[in-house]
């Protein structure tokens, strides 16, 4: 699941509905998951809404993906998509852990006795400070988000400013489906040394359909560009603030 | 996860340990915390639907008790298979008492300001140990009652070793949510912490749409808001906590104290009888006062030195003008002609 260097990649849809335009979400997020990419999808509600349109292809995706799938309403989304990140990133390691065990010891860790086992929980927490993590974050900017992308753009600022305190490497790039002009994906922000605040304005734009098939694929093409990068640094706990 | 009915009983599965389910003390994110009665007699359960949440703030708990005791007392780690499934829990010390979120309303100056010395007290001892609380809010804070307002720390879900990333935090009690600060685990952040929790718990509402607004205009608003609390003595120490000018427990304990008796001694002035000169000062300011009662009932012409004012001049003219004319209608109206 994880690199030789030991980087935890992860896309993260935040949608209001149904995907309309292009290919299937779902075998786009099963590509991801054989590369070794999870991806988590929340979708957003708003009070006056019945349900999230398309709610079985949220967790369909989700779990094709390897990930994770909350539907929430908006004040939560900061909070949910930490938690996601965060879930999600502890999930992967204990797997290569419990690989490590099970290769040691002939056993994993649910076999071992409650006080061994929070021992080796120890380990993956350190792990989970420590390692290099990327997270392209997928903004659906239909028509009907018009409303939530005020709250959408603040909470991927909060979740920057939690990733940024990490003692490991972090970066975060944005992109929104659809884009501007006639394309269905655009890369509002790519993955760079700090957050820049003024790129996401660019995301506040909201019209047409949902393309969340092709959102999904070029995420993972970016990590492939990312992976390519020399020298590209990540964000580094000693850097200042996160910028506007 | 479903709520557990009270009377249900749970067997450890490696420790073979029983203990019954008395009632809910609490629900989080990762799990539920109940009062359970055993052999031992009273403990609290927390229960989680992940082996990792367990053990992670097992290993905390272990860790604290080490050196300090305003968090519970670890008692034992184990799984219990349920219904199908394996639900992974831990003991822990039950501690009673009220949340200062419930008490604060109720709690006189002084006992406000007692409580807050051993809130900090305890931060204190957790800081020397390395570690910071990070998911300080006052109903993370138990306050007994009946033991003299001793005060004890719940929830370690958010314990931090300094250094790291803050694992677990409420946006209202996050420094980095107000742009004040970093989400990075140190003693400045659960100075901030505190601070925030007990400053927004008397501002008399919070706006709607904060998660719409950016860290500058919370902090914005924010720093208006402190201006407007009740408990004015608190406004310095409060501000220097939450911006950063205060960074340890001790330092905040110091000018807390300082703030309270600075305020008592300005009661304590207000309340004294007055001196004898404060009574001649008073007695002077009031004179003037007695002058212009004077003055109207004396008659018109004694106290030669009084001068008259121009509106006093023009009310007797046109005094005189008006019963010179109506003296005038009159005699027209009883035949004599000027």
């Amino acid at each position: 699941m994880m690199e030789t260097k030991g980087t935890i990649r992860q896309i993260l849809v935040i949608t209001d509905g149904c995907s309309n335009v292009g290919g299937d979400p779902v075998e786009a997020a099963q590509r991801a998951c054989k590369q070794g990419i999870s991806v988590n999808v929340i979708g957003v509600v708003d009070k006056g809404e019945t349900g999230l349109q398309g709610k079985e292809e949220a967790l369909s995706i989700a779990d094709a993906g390897g990930g994770m799938c909350r539907i929430v309403q908006p004040t939560d989304l900061s909070a949910t998509a930490q938690m996601m990140t965060h879930q999600t990133m502890q999930s992967t390691l204990q797997d290569v852990v419990n690989q490590e065990l099970l290769q040691l010891m002939g056993k994993g860790t649910e076999d071992l006795p409650p006080q061994e086992r929070s021992r080796v929980i120890q380990v993956v927490d350190k792990l989970e400070e420590t390692v290099t993590l990327q997270v392209v974050v997928a903004v659906d900017t239909s028509a009907s988000m018009r409303d939530k992308l005020v709250t959408v753009r603040e909470a991927i600022r909060d979740l920057a400013l939690s990733l940024q305190a990490r003692e490991g490497l972090s970066q975060v790039a944005v992109l929104v489906f659809p884009g501007s002009a006639e394309e269905m994906v655009g890369v509002v922000h790519p993955f760079e040394n700090q957050l820049n605040m003024s790129l996401l304005e660019a995301m506040l734009i909201a019209r047409g359909g949902t393309p969340t098939g092709p959102a999904i694929d070029e995420a993972i093409a970016l990590f492939s560009r990312q992976r390519d990068v020399a020298g590209n640094s990540p964000w580094h706990a000693d850097d200042p603030a996160v910028s506007e | 996860m479903e709520r557990l009915p009270a009377g249900t009983v749970c067997t450890g599965k490696w420790t073979h340990r029983t203990v019954r389910i008395e009632r809910m003390l609490g629900e989080g994110a990762n799990g539920a915390v109940y009062l359970v009665s055993g052999k031992q007699g009273y403990a609290a359960m927390k229960l989680c639907n992940q082996s990792a949440d367990a053990a992670l703030e097992w290993n905390v708990l272990e860790k604290v008790s080490r050196t300090q005791s305003s968090f519970p007392g670890p008692i034992c780690i184990d799984d219990w298979d349920w219904r199908g499934e394996t639900l992974y829990f831990y003991l822990m010390e039950w501690i009673s008492g009220e949340s200062l979120e419930k008490l604060l309303p109720s709690l006189n100056p002084r006992d406000y300001l007692r409580v807050v010395e051993q809130i900090a007290a305890g931060l204190d001892t957790l800081h020397q140990a390395g570690m910071a609380f990070c998911d300080i809010k006052l109903e993370n804070i138990m306050v007994m009652a009946d033991a003299g307002l001793a005060v004890r720390f719940v929830d370690v879900g958010g314990v931090t070793p300094f250094g790291r990333s803050v694992r677990q935090f409420t946006p209202n009690s996050d420094r980095a949510f107000w742009n004040l600060g970093s989400r990075r685990s140190e003693p400045g952040y659960d100075i901030c912490g505190l601070c925030l929790s007990l400053a927004l718990a008397e501002v008399k509402s919070l706006p709607g749409h904060l998660y719409q607004w950016s860290p500058e205009e919370r902090n914005r608003w924010l720093q208006r808001a402190i201006r407007t609390l009740p408990r004015r003595w608190t406004i310095p120490v409060l501000t220097d906590g939450m911006n950063g000018t205060i960074t340890s427990a001790k330092e905040f304990l110091d000018d807390w104290r300082q703030g309270f008796l600075q305020t008592q001694a300005r009661l304590a002035q207000v309340r004294r009888p007055p001196s004898p000169q404060q009574i001649r000062n008073r007695s002077r300011r009031n004179r003037p006062g007695g002058r212009q009662r004077q003055r109207q009932r004396r008659p018109r012409g004694q106290g030669a030195s009084r001068t008259m004012d121009w509106t006093e001049r023009l009310m007797w003219v046109s005094l005189t003008l008006a019963a010179c004319m109506a003296c005038v209608v009159w005699a027209t109206l009883f035949g004599w002609s000027p």
